[in-house]
């Protein structure tokens, strides 16, 4: 019976995480779209950075905006030096909160998670709905939202008014390991 | 007289314009395989102190030289980790072009090699896109 009692113990440490633990995602991937009649515009960064502390289930994102890839060099110059003009705010960092997230529970759960979302020097309040995959300590974080250009206070020149969407898609994917810091 | 500075004039400033559009239309994949000349560091020295060594690069074409600590294809991206030889928490993320693949399938882990590519900035590691694996250089 003792035998049985520690064998399981030594496999449930072996399993469930150290509630002290932090994890780390340093590829996360962070696309957009902004759909119009005129044009359709994508842009990927595959560089993302995302801690979570699976304790009390805070989450910090940080991403460089001058990584965001775009199919054409002239998006990516309007994008970094007149919208979001990466040079005086080179980061986007979004801080928040999963909401009754149980790191011990495998398999998939459906969570929403709260935040603010700097961007352009201008922070906004976000919730998002995120589906988070528990395999054996590995999670994956994936979800999709929506929000809007002006909240940023990014301004469009009219003349490309036709061709940016007013309400931009966001889609992301993290994958976490453990965190040593 | 007048004439001639004004042609002078409308000269260069159909040059830089030209030189200007070009630049924001080059494929960055061709800007950094073009680039010969560029400023070679150790991983360790991009890690230790950015702000100090080489903050004012970002944008510029630059030769890595680290150990190969991970070789992965994450998000469909090829993607090479290099570690320094005196840090281990830290990395430079490297962001390959397509067209190193092949290359990439030769490597191993804690195989010395140099790559150039564009620094975009510093997050938990250092960032870099558009690689590709090269020959070592110099240092400063």
């Amino acid at each position: 019976m003792i035998k049985q009692f520690f064998a399981l113990l030594l496999i449930a440490t072996a399993i469930l995480p150290d509630s002290n633990e932090k994890i780390i995602a340093r590829q996360g991937r962070v696309s957009f779209f902004s759909y119009t009649t005129v044009e359709n515009i994508q842009a990927d960064n595959n560089q993302v950075l995302s801690i979570i502390d699976l304790e009390d289930g805070t989450i910090a994102v940080s991403m460089l905006m001058n990584a965001f890839v775009f199919e054409k060099a002239l998006m990516k110059g309007h994008f970094n030096e007149s919208y979001v003009e990466s040079d005086l705010y080179p980061k986007g960092i979004f801080e928040g909160q999963i909401i009754d997230f149980d790191p011990n529970q495998q398999g998939e759960q459906i969570k929403m998670i709260d935040g603010v979302f700097t961007m352009h020097g201008v922070p906004n309040e976000l919730s998002i709905k995120t589906k988070i995959e528990n395999n054996n300590g590995t999670y994956v974080l994936t979800g999709t939202f929506e929000t809007l250009v002006e909240d940023y206070d990014i301004k469009v020149p009219p003349l490309l008014s036709k061709n940016i969407s007013d309400r931009i898609e966001v889609n992301f994917r993290f994958e976490f390991q453990p965190y040593e810091n | 007289m007048k004439s001639k500075i004004l042609f002078i004039g409308v000269v260069v400033f159909s040059l830089l314009t030209i030189t200007t559009l070009i630049r924001c239309q080059l494929d960055p994949d061709q800007r950094v395989s073009d680039t010969r000349a560029v400023n070679s560091l150790l991983v360790d020295q991009l890690i230790l102190d950015p702000s100090e060594n080489s903050s004012h690069l970002i944008g510029d074409v630059i030769a890595v030289d680290g150990l190969v600590d991970e070789v992965n294809y994450l998000n469909d991206r090829a993607t090479i980790i290099l570690r320094g030889y005196d840090t281990e928490k830290k990395a430079v993320i490297c962001d390959m072009q397509e067209s190193q693949r092949g290359l990439m399938d030769s490597l191993e882990v804690g195989q010395a090699i140099t790559v150039k590519g564009v620094l975009k900035g510093f997050l938990h590691d250092v960032i870099l896109l558009n690689c590709i694996i090269s020959n070592p250089t110099n240092h400063d």
